[in-house]
């Protein structure tokens, strides 16, 4: 038996079939599958070159994002980006250190006046050395010894709760340290020779009370400063 | 079919596999008619049929990676879609209507000596109903059958490959089916 076997095909039935294949899928369809194909090799074949685009459009994303957020953050947190309404930490150690130096300054010419003073009422003798001495000292003096007063201050400022501390909170802070209080009020002698030659000054012009109170703000910001036999006297 | 000049079917296949798409559209152009009346004269709806059709081009774009030349591309498709036809049926229950087949049924032996060729009896277009209508009435393996040869124009042995099938049965539902499509015709 083979195909063309009559019980197994009909020339009849199947000409009659070929006429009645008419049908189509619709359009819609074969575009729909059409793209279905179309796709899955595109997306397969997707490479850099295909992305030209990529970079800049990834670029302007970025800046548009980046813009969104600063506006952002200047609406909602203007403190944070607002140079001039909190003092950065850097800021005020510089502005301390203007404090201290000037009050150097003061103190210079407070000690160039008494010396003057003391010059002209007791003659040009050997207190003379002293006197030339001591403002060669105070120049040479303030860089090391800033360095020194500052050192403790900064330190505490630097650790603090808040590193954006306003400049009263700051003063509040400085009064309130026990271990230097003069120095912070920037009463301290730059340099210990110098202020040594200050105490010795209260003492001859009698002024006893002075020199002693002076000796203990040294002796507290110096410590371990050997006293002159002079003044050891004072010192009990 | 594809013609001396033109690539064949596995070729275009293999093509687009590499990822040239328009040889899917050739392959598409060639196959979408008779895949589509398959389909269409296997199922119960037109919008079925439709779905059916996608799930059967999806499951072939789906399937580029895997293809291999070895067997005829026509067979592959066919068994893809003879596949789609088998799942739905079980999906919705209609299994045991799809494999009802009464190819024991000696009465419709006997009638189908008494066919006459029906050109004889109503112009084309009767003819052409009166063929869809009893088609739609013949069990569903033997249609299959039928419309494999007719549609996707397939020997019976490459029938048997696709339905996955003896070649004795696809013969024995072939010869049913043409005896009751005489039958039905002669009566109608």
């Amino acid at each position: 038996m083979n195909e063309t076997d009559h019980n197994m095909h009909d020339e009849g039935i199947s000409r009659i079939y070929q006429q009645s294949r008419i049908e189509e899928p619709p359009m819609g369809l074969d575009s729909a599958i059409l793209t279905q194909a179309r796709n899955a090799v595109e997306t397969k074949n997707t490479s850099w070159r295909g992305m030209r685009w990529m970079f800049p459009l990834t670029s302007f994303a970025l800046v548009m994002l980046t813009a969104t957020l600063f506006i952002q953050m200047k609406q909602e947190y203007p403190e944070i980006l607002e140079p001039s309404s909190v003092t950065s930490p850097a800021l005020q150690v510089e502005e301390r250190l203007d404090d201290v130096q000037s009050d150097l300054r003061k103190r210079k010419t407070t000690v160039n006046k008494e010396q003057t003073e003391k010059r002209d009422a007791a003659g040009a003798s050997s207190p003379a050395m002293e006197m030339k001495s001591a403002p060669a000292e105070m120049e040479v003096a303030p860089a090391k010894n800033l360095k020194m007063m500052s050192k403790e201050p900064l330190k505490q400022e630097v650790m603090g709760t808040s590193p954006f501390r306003s400049r009263e909170n700051l003063s509040e802070a400085d009064s309130a340290a026990p271990s230097q209080p003069e120095l912070l009020k920037g009463q301290a002698s730059p340099d210990p020779e110098a202020w040594i030659v200050k105490i010795r000054n209260l003492l001859k012009q009698k002024n006893r009370d002075e020199a002693i109170k002076e000796l203990e703000t040294f002796r507290l910001v110096y410590p371990d400063y050997t006293l002159p036999d002079d003044l050891k006297i004072l010192n009990k | 079919m594809a013609t001396i000049n033109e690539p064949a079917d596995e070729d275009l296949m293999l093509h687009y596999k590499n990822g040239d798409s328009r040889a899917f559209e050739q392959l598409y152009l060639r196959h979408k008619a008779p895949l589509y009346r398959y389909m269409l004269r296997s199922c119960e709806s037109k919008a079925i049929a439709e779905e059916l059709f996608q799930e059967v081009w999806a499951s072939v774009i789906g399937a580029r990676a895997s293809y291999l030349a070895s067997a005829r591309f026509t067979t592959w498709l066919y068994r893809i879609a003879s596949n789609r036809l088998t799942d739905h049926y079980r999906k919705h229950g209609k299994w045991d209507q799809y494999i009802d087949n009464s190819d024991e049924n000696d009465e419709i032996c006997a009638i189908s000596a008494a066919y006459e060729q029906p050109e004889q009896k109503a112009d084309i277009h009767q003819q052409i109903q009166r063929l869809l209508t009893c088609l739609e009435q013949l069990p569903a393996l033997q249609r299959q059958v039928f419309l494999l040869r007719e549609e996707a124009g397939l020997k019976l042995e490459e029938i048997a490959k696709t339905i996955e099938s003896s070649k004795e049965a696809v013969k024995s539902r072939m010869r049913y089916a043409i005896s009751r499509l005489r039958h039905c015709m002669g009566s109608l």
